[in-house]
Formats: C-alpha cells, sequence, structure tokens
C-alpha cells in the first residue's frame, strides 16, 4: 500500500519479509474478515496484531466508538445509523441490556 | 364532441395503450424466459407498493437506483434493511421475503459472478479473503469484507451513488486508518469507481447467458456427503419435493461421522435460479442451509450451519440421482498407511465395477450402487497420492499411501473468537481448529510442491498464551477452553473485574496439536486472538 | 426521503438539585457525558456542583467556552446541533441547528470561538439528502452569533478542505484549522492557507505522520498540544526504533508550531496536555505518561484503570486529569503520577467521546 508507511510493528514486519508465506501469515493477521484493518486502535485487533492495545474494557471505549461512528460494521454508529442504539448509563455494568441491530426477518 | 366518439376514442386509447404495454412485456418475457409475466407483474407491483415513494418509477417499468443494481438474495435483503433502518421504511415480513425473491431473480448474479466471494456469502468463520487488488481492499474493504462490494454489479455512476452513501451516512469514513492519509473521496469517487465499474459492471455475458437459459428444478433425490469441522464426513440421501413457486420440501436420511443414523425435514427456496437456501431440523438441530446449484442443475456445493451458531458448520456437495449419474464422491478416509488394515467408505452414484486402489490390498466388505466399505491395506510397493477407480469412475481427489506422518498443519492458521452470552443478547462466536498430518514428499522436507495430504487426524488439543505480553495478562487463564474436537469455547462477555484494566476476557492465544504416533510426537501451532463482540450482524460481513 | 427536521426547542434546561452559584476566581472543570448530561466539577474539591440535562442531545462531544467562562456551547444531537448552556441555572441560551439547509444533513468535526465571544466557528460536512440518493458535497465554515438566540443562523460561511477535524482560535482572533494539513483561516473572507505542513511536510529523514486530535487541552497553558507517529526514513529498515512518537504543539499567543520527538511507538496514546510552565507534558490511553520537553524522553509511565481518551491540567499545574470513555475523572500528581483521586460523575453517565474544558470564574 503506497500511501502510508507502515507506523507499527507488525504492519511493518509484511514489508520487511522475503518468505511468501511468512508474509502471507502477517498480512492474514490484519483481515479476517469481520474484523476492522483500520487499528486506531481497531476494534477486534489491535496494532500491534493483539487484542492489549484495543480499549480497555471494550465497553469503556462503546460510546467512544459508537458515537463519533468509528467502526460502523461492528459497532453500531449513533450518529446517523443507529442513534436510539443506547441510552445506557454506565457501560462496563449495564452492558447486557445492549441489544444487536441486524433486524432479523 | 359526441359522447359516441369521446366512447370510441376513450376505446382506442385503452387498446393501444393496453397492446403497447403488452408488447413492452413482451420483449421483456422474451428476455427473461425464467419469469412469467405475472410474477413480472406482480414484482413490479411489490416494488411500487414498497419503493416508490422514494425510487422513481419510470414508464419503461424501472425504477431509480433499484432497477441499475446486481445482488444476491442476501445482498438484496440487506438493501432492504437499509431501507428500515436509514430511512423508516416499515414492511411485512412476507413482503420483504416476497421482495427478496423477486430481485434476486431478476437483477441477481450468475454462479460464476460468486464464485470468488462465496465462503464470505456461505457465512464461513474465519475465512481470509484473498486475491484482491489492495488498493481495493484499503479502500473497500477495511469495515465490511471485499466480498460486500465484489458481490453487486453496478456501472460507474452507480458505484458512485454508493461512494456518496457512505460519505453522508459515516463521515468519519474519511478520518479513520487506512483513510486519512489519502484524499479518501477525490480516489472514491475517481479511480476505485473506476475500478469497480470495470470489474463488477452491470451488463456482464454471464448474467444475460443465466437469465436466457432455462433454470433448473430441484426435485429429486440427491446423494449428499459432508465435512463437519472436528467431528469427521457425514453421507446420506436428500429427498427433494417441489411445493410450487420454486419452494422445496426436504427430507434427510444422513449417517453422521460418527456412523449413527440421523433424519431431519427441512424447506428451502431457490433464488436465481440455482442459489439454495434451506432451513432444517436435523437431529433435533436447527440449521441454515446455503448452496447453489451448478449452471446444469446436476450437483449442489455450499454450506450448512448451526442457526444460533452459523460459526458451527458443515461444507457439503450433493449429486442429483438420475439413472445417468454416475461417479465417485468421496473416500474417507483420504490416506492408508503402509500395513495397516483400515477400513474405507467410497460415496457415489451408481458405482459399478471393481476397486483399484494402486498399491493397496483391497477386499469388498458391502457395495451398493452408492455406497461402497472396503478394507483396504497398503503394501508398501507405492508411496504418494494414488488415483482410486471404481470401475470406469476415478476418484477426484487422490488417496494417500504413507509410511509415518511427518508434519502436522492446524487450520485455520489465524483465527478469532468472539466473547459473548454472560447475560448479553450475543452469543458467542466460537472457533474451530482442525490438524492435518502431511508427509514430506520425495524431497524430504516439510513446506514444498511434493508435500503430500495425508488427511485430518485425531489430536489433543491445548491452547497458551502467545506472546510473553499475553502471559502477563494470563490471557490463556481467562479467554476460554479449547475441548478435545478442537472447538476454541470463548468465555463470555462482559468487563472482568478479576483483570487488569478490569478488561475483558480477550486473549492473544496459540492453539497446539499434538499427535502421538508410538514415541514420535509431533505437534503443531495456530495463532487465535480471542476477540470482543460484534453488535451488528450482517449477513454478509 | 423524509428530512428529520429538529424542532425549536424553548424550554429551559432542568435544574441543578444544587442552586449555588458558582464562586469567582475558583478553577471549575466542565464536562458531558451521554446521553444528555454536563457537569460542572469543582475538581480541587472533586464535587461535581451543577449537573444539567441538555434538552433534546444525544450524545454531547465537543464542548467550547465563553471566554467569561459563564456559557458552555455543546455539540450534540448526532453532531448536529450547537447548544449554549449558561452554567449558573442551566439555561440554555443558544441553539443553532447545524441543518440549516434544506435537504441537508451535516454532520460536525471541530468548532470554536472567538476571543470576544462573539462568534461561533463551526465545521460542517454536509451531504445533500435527495429522495433516493445520497450527495456529498463540500465541508464548510459556518458562522454563528453567539447572540444569535435559540434558532441562530449563520451569519457567513466559506468552503473549507475536507477532512479537517479540530479548529483552534489564536488569542489574536485568527481561526486554525487541523487536517491534512494545519489551515489558518481569516474569518472574514474565508481565505485559508497551509501553515504547517502534516501530509505534504518535508522534514528531513520522517516519513509522512500521522496525527488524529480531537481532544482540547490548551485551557490553562496556552497550547495545543497531541501526540503524532511517524518514522524515521534514515534508520535501517529492520531497526523498530524508527518508529517515532512525537508531541506536534501549536502555541495559541505566538501561533508557533513546534514538533518534539520524544519516544520510540510501542504504545498507543490518544491525547496530550502541556504543563503550564512547559518543560514536561503529559499523554494517556490506557497508559498515562509524563514527558520531558526540555530534553526529550518519557520520564515516567503508569498504567491506569482503563482507558480514559482525554488528558488536562489544572491551572497551577500541580494535578493532571485523565476523561471520557466512562463516569470517572481520574486525578494524578504531576509531580510524580501518584494517584491523588477521582471524582465519579452522579448515576454514573458515559462520558464516550465527550472533551473537558477547563475554566476560571
Amino acid at each position: 500500500m503506497k500511501h502510508l508507511k507502515p507506523l507499527n510493528k507488525k504492519a511493518h514486519l509484511l514489508t520487511q519479509t522475503d518468505d511468501e508465506r511468512a508474509k502471507e501469515d502477517v498480512y492474514a493477521m490484519q483481515s479476517v474478515a469481520g474484523c476492522t484493518t483500520s487499528t486506531d486502535p481497531g476494534w477486534e485487533v489491535d496494532p500491534f496484531g493483539s487484542v492489549a492495545s484495543l480499549c480497555q474494557p471494550m465497553e469503556a471505549d462503546l460510546y467512544g466508538c459508537s458515537d463519533p461512528c468509528w467502526w460502523p460494521a461492528s459497532v453500531p454508529d449513533t450518529v446517523n445509523t443507529y442513534p436510539n442504539w443506547s441510552k445506557l448509563e454506565d457501560t462496563r455494568h449495564n452492558w447486557r441490556k445492549l441489544q444487536a441491530v441486524f433486524p432479523e426477518e | 364532441m359526441t359522447f359516441k366518439n369521446l366512447l370510441y376514442s376513450a376505446l382506442m386509447l385503452l387498446l393501444t395503450g393496453g397492446l403497447s404495454a403488452c408488447s413492452d412485456d413482451q420483449k421483456k418475457t422474451a428476455a427473461l424466459s425464467n419469469i412469467s409475466r405475472a410474477t413480472m407483474q406482480a414484482g413490479r407491483a411489490l416494488i411500487s407498493d414498497h419503493c416508490s415513494g422514494c425510487h422513481m418509477a419510470s414508464e419503461d417499468g424501472t425504477f431509480s437506483r433499484i432497477s441499475y443494481i446486481r445482488k444476491t438474495p442476501e445482498g438484496w435483503d440487506m438493501s432492504i434493511a437499509r431501507m428500515m433502518i436509514f430511512h423508516g421504511l416499515e414492511i411485512e415480513a412476507q413482503d420483504r421475503r416476497a421482495l427478496v425473491k423477486f430481485l434476486s431473480d431478476t437483477q441477481g448474479l450468475a454462479l460464476s459472478e460468486t464464485a470468488a466471494h462465496r465462503d464470505i456469502l456461505e457465512q464461513k468463520h474465519n475465512v481470509i479473503e484473498k486475491g484482491a487488488d489492495p488498493d481495493l481492499m484499503a479502500m473497500c474493504a477495511r469495515c465490511h469484507t471485499y466480498a460486500r462490494p465484489a458481490l453487486q454489479r453496478r456501472d460507474k455512476q452507480e458505484w458512485q451513488n454508493l461512494v456518496h452513501m457512505h460519505l453522508g451516512q459515516w463521515a468519519s469514513i474519511e478520518y479513520q486508518m487506512l483513510a486519512r492519509e489519502r484524499d479518501w473521496r477525490a480516489d472514491a469517487l475517481g479511480p476505485v469507481s473506476d475500478k469497480l465499474a470495470k470489474l463488477y459492471p452491470l451488463k456482464t455475458a454471464a448474467w444475460t447467458d443465466w437469465k436466457t437459459t432455462k433454470w433448473n428444478d430441484m426435485a429429486g433425490e440427491w446423494r449428499i456427503t459432508g465435512h463437519e469441522a472436528g467431528s469427521g464426513d457425514f453421507q446420506g440421501v436428500m429427498h427433494v419435493a417441489a411445493l410450487g413457486d420454486d419452494k422445496y420440501q426436504v427430507n434427510y436420511d444422513l449417517v453422521s461421522p460418527e456412523g449413527k443414523a440421523v433424519t431431519g425435514t427441512g424447506k428451502s427456496i431457490v433464488y436465481t435460479g440455482y442459489e439454495w437456501r434451506g432451513t432444517s431440523l436435523i437431529g433435533g438441530e436447527k440449521y441454515r442451509e446455503i448452496w447453489a446449484a451448478s449452471t446444469d442443475g446436476t450437483h449442489m456445493a455450499g454450506r450448512i450451519f448451526k442457526k444460533d451458531h452459523p460459526e458451527t458448520g458443515s461444507s457439503i456437495t450433493a449429486w442429483r440421482k438420475t439413472p445417468k449419474a454416475h461417479g465417485i464422491m468421496t473416500i474417507v478416509p483420504s490416506s492408508l498407511r503402509v500395513g495397516i488394515d483400515t477400513e474405507m467408505t467410497i460415496n457415489g452414484l451408481n458405482l459399478s465395477g471393481d476397486v483399484t486402489i494402486p498399491g493397496a490390498k483391497v477386499t469388498v466388505i458391502s457395495a451398493s450402487a452408492d455406497l461402497i466399505t472396503l478394507q483396504a491395506t497398503a503394501t508398501g510397493d507405492v508411496m504418494g497420492p494414488v488415483q482410486v477407480s471404481v470401475g470406469q469412475d476415478q476418484a477426484p481427489q487422490p488417496v494417500a499411501l504413507y509410511a509415518q506422518v511427518d508434519f502436522l498443519k492446524v487450520t485455520p492458521e489465524y483465527g478469532i473468537s468472539r466473547v459473548g452470552g454472560g447475560g448479553g443478547a450475543i452469543p458467542k462466536v466460537m472457533s474451530q481448529f482442525e490438524a492435518t498430518g502431511y508427509s514430506f514428499g520425495p524431497d524430504g522436507l516439510a513446506g514444498t510442491a511434493d508435500d503430500v495430504r495425508l488427511g485430518i487426524l485425531p489430536v489433543t488439543w491445548a491452547v497458551d498464551n502467545y506472546s510473553p505480553a499475553a502471559a502477563q495478562m494470563q490471557d490463556a487463564k481467562y479467554a476460554g477452553h479449547i475441548t478435545d474436537k478442537g472447538n476454541f469455547i470463548p468465555a463470555i462477555a462482559g468487563p472482568n473485574p478479576e483483570r487488569k484494566y478490569g478488561t475483558n476476557n480477550a486473549g492473544d492465544l496459540k492453539v497446539i496439536a499434538t499427535y502421538g504416533d508410538g514415541t514420535r510426537i509431533l505437534t503443531a501451532q495456530a495463532h487465535l486472538i480471542a476477540t470482543v463482540q460484534r453488535w451488528n450482524n450482517p449477513p454478509i460481513k | 426521503m423524509k428530512i428529520f427536521k429538529i424542532s425549536i426547542i424553548l424550554t429551559i434546561a432542568a435544574l441543578s438539585s444544587l442552586t449555588a452559584s458558582l464562586s469567582y476566581g475558583k478553577e471549575y472543570m466542565v464536562v458531558g457525558a451521554r446521553p444528555d448530561k454536563l457537569f460542572v466539577i469543582d475538581i480541587k474539591a472533586r464535587k461535581v456542583v451543577k449537573s444539567f440535562t441538555i434538552p433534546d442531545s444525544t450524545g454531547p462531544q465537543n464542548i467550547v467556552m465563553s471566554p467569561d467562562g459563564k456559557i458552555a456551547y455543546v455539540v450534540t444531537n448526532s453532531l448536529r446541533s450547537i447548544v449554549g448552556i449558561e452554567l449558573e441555572e442551566g439555561k440554555v441560551v443558544f441553539r443553532a441547528n447545524l441543518n440549516y439547509k434544506d435537504d441537508e444533513r451535516t454532520w460536525n468535526y471541530g468548532f470554536d470561538i472567538s476571543p470576544d465571544g462573539s462568534e461561533i466557528y463551526s465545521y460542517d460536512i454536509p451531504t445533500k439528502i435527495y429522495l433516493d440518493r445520497y450527495e456529498s458535497i463540500d465541508p464548510r465554515l459556518s458562522v454563528f452569533k453567539t447572540d444569535g438566540g435559540l434558532d441562530a443562523k449563520p451569519s457567513r460561511e466559506f468552503p473549507l478542505p475536507r477532512r479537517i477535524h479540530l479548529l483552534i482560535t489564536a488569542k489574536s482572533g485568527a481561526l486554525y484549522a487541523m487536517g491534512w494539513d494545519f489551515y489558518k483561516i481569516d474569518v472574514q473572507t474565508g481565505k485559508y492557507d497551509v501553515v504547517y505542513p502534516l501530509r505534504h511536510w518535508k522534514k528531513e529523514n520522517l516519513s509522512q505522520p500521522d496525527a488524529l486530535a480531537f481532544w482540547p487541552s490548551w485551557d490553562n497553558n496556552g497550547i495545543f498540544s497531541t501526540p503524532i507517529t511517524y518514522a524515521r526514513t534514515d534508520m535501517a529498515e529492520d531497526n523498530m526504533e524508527r518508529f517515532r512518537t512525537g508531541l506536534l504543539s501549536f502555541d495559541l499567543k505566538t501561533e508557533k508550531f513546534n514538533l518534539i520527538d520524544f519516544q520510540s511507538a510501542p504504545e498507543i496514546l490518544f491525547s496530550s496536555v502541556f504543563h503550564p510552565a512547559r518543560k514536561v507534558a503529559f499523554a494517556a490511553y490506557n497508559t498515562l505518561i509524563k514527558i520531558d520537553l526540555v530534553h526529550p524522553h518519557t520520564i515516567k509511565r503508569i498504567d491506569l484503570d482503563h482507558t480514559y481518551y482525554q488528558t488536562d491540567i489544572s491551572a497551577d499545574g500541580t494535578e493532571v486529569y485523565v476523561a471520557g470513555t466512562t463516569c470517572d475523572i481520574a486525578i494524578y500528581a504531576t509531580k510524580d503520577l501518584s494517584r491523588l483521586g477521582q471524582v465519579r460523575l452522579p448515576e454514573c453517565p458515559d462520558m464516550g467521546a465527550t472533551v473537558v474544558r477547563m475554566i476560571h470564574k
């Protein structure tokens, strides 16, 4: 990808390695279907290919992610698509009340 | 004007109006030979009723936006869902289903147009999309899969409309990582829309051909084989009865990987003349089926998965039973160890003749037209992959003769699971692993072109921390456990007060398979990210 | 498609149960929380002194204070409204609907106020909503007079580049915007120039940088700062130390920019704040770090209890605050990052992406 030089170790390893299979492995760490590759810091996987640098706990990050609409495929955005997704308080304790959004048939 | 003249004029208008409408329909019906005129009219009426409030109807029967896009059944269903969520459309479930059927049939994709992305359509878990233009991946696949746009067909203006929708609905799209360092909007409306229009245009020969080919009826008897990851291979028969309107009633007579008889019933709808979508109750469990029929209607292939856990499923192949159809479908197991008497099953249709396995002694135990059980022992004269035949029929995959398992591979090499449950609305997403044995092949090296795949082996499974950081967080302790069938079951959702930061039961793990062969121990690993939930789970991720 | 039109609400925000006046000469922290809360906190006393409900709000995010510290302007209502609330009784004294053009829906990603408090500058990203499609159109700067009342309309508007995420008014009244590059905008004519390139920077031996700043932390120090990452192109490809974190700063008085490289990039940092004396700075996300600005390096690092987004600092420079995400503001000593205490918002509403402002009454 020409535009951005890798600014994290994992992405850096991708441009570095010669072995094709190893290259495939590293690329794979950032692109399992269903996971976002916008790792700032990411929803499923962080920029270092792990989970340690995701927001801790994830519930602390929920509204910081849904309100500015950062991972709309995984976390309902409350700006336009799901403005009523949740009016929960204290998400770290009340997260169980959050519902899935895709309308079943 | 006299009243009689008025009446005459009105009558003429009516007739000519009616006639010209007829001839238009005839032209369209001739082109869409699989859709009756009545179905066409009913479908258009449905769109008119539910959609023409916003989507302008034209005199030629088309509707703005809608008529200029082709999608899969799931794609159309997601479009309707979007109309409900974004724009407040209210629609009854049966009308929604009817619209999905009509749109899939009249503006669907030909089988070949979906081939590269069926894994995603089948809701397979742990898929890594490959082969796409990396720039298109960065532009179009960092939130949802690449399959989403790749399973659509549009001309450039409609691709641009899709870009405008993204910018309007999610303005953060220009600010997220992989977008903010470039002029996202200019790239998306310019070269990216150009590329998408070239790769996935509205008009294609494949679709024109498929529309004008007579679509097949799925009613009949089908021989089915499948592989359930973690459990093994099953086989049996499906009895499919037509209910009309591309709907079917199905009965299953199967034998489980453990050799038990399992029965079930189901219903299905076939969209676009080949996209089979079924719901079934088999062995007391609820399943969904996403299969595709071949263009000649003689085969089906796809995935059957648990309704409540789509990540848990089996790949299947089905062959239509006809007097003329014959062949070998699968051979279980797919390898023979030298000197070991092994019971094998050959699944097929209308098999007759001698069973030949080069390099092995064969004793047939029982044989019917569709299933042969035998005992085979590799003598050691021949090593490596061999072609098995039953009379004139040859097996599509080789059987491998080998002396010992040389190395293992765990698949998927990289997988994810997601926490769930714990009182919350989102179920856990599990991750199923399998271990495959290989022999080195003639060059004696692992990882080269002459490696011989021996088949899935029974192993013992374990998980451990992937890195020192994971060990410090004790990820393996908190993130979940793996069953003896290789299924990783994540821990429950929610912040865990026992952990640093009160963090979730997420973890960075390695999955280890161990195979014992006398005194030899072989191991292999995979990387598992046990991560957090998604709240948005549409059929095409 | 029916446009959702926000009706004009002429109601007064709910009165707080605490009706005591805000003291003069005191320092307060102003922060929002979901879905419709605004709090004034006597931060040194660790007490919430005012709790207001913002009418017709779904998630307050950015907050800008009037220069006299009396009115908090809050972006809310799915980034479509700016609501001005006076902080004695929580009365709504200003409201601007950013969807002020027919058939448009906008999204705000930055605003600030003139030094004399008379004008608000709003960076809006509009989309034209047709019956059957959307059309993304050019972003704009909308200027609202703060005496515009409860249905304020812009007095002027200008097109601006895309992808701006922060507006900062310098002491002189000049408006700066951070996006692909840093722009300086003439608020009378709308003319803008690149004054500090980011995407287009030509710094020797440095790759294109990455910085995404949303959080204001200049109230008590007169200087904006943000963590910024880039790579050294003069170091070996396999040297992990080549990935760098710096602090980019902008002095609101001198209007000068500065870049300090202080560590490699082992951790994510969302925001930073300078100590008023400007010899050290602090940054946070899952950790809180203290940075030496004179001999650039990281002095100390501690783990936080959970993720926080925003950092800020007391006027006397003794306390550093971390906020955002959940319902607590944690307080640490600037001297040694020892924990001094916390303020837990009543009933624990999540702050999410809201910002913190420091005021002196």
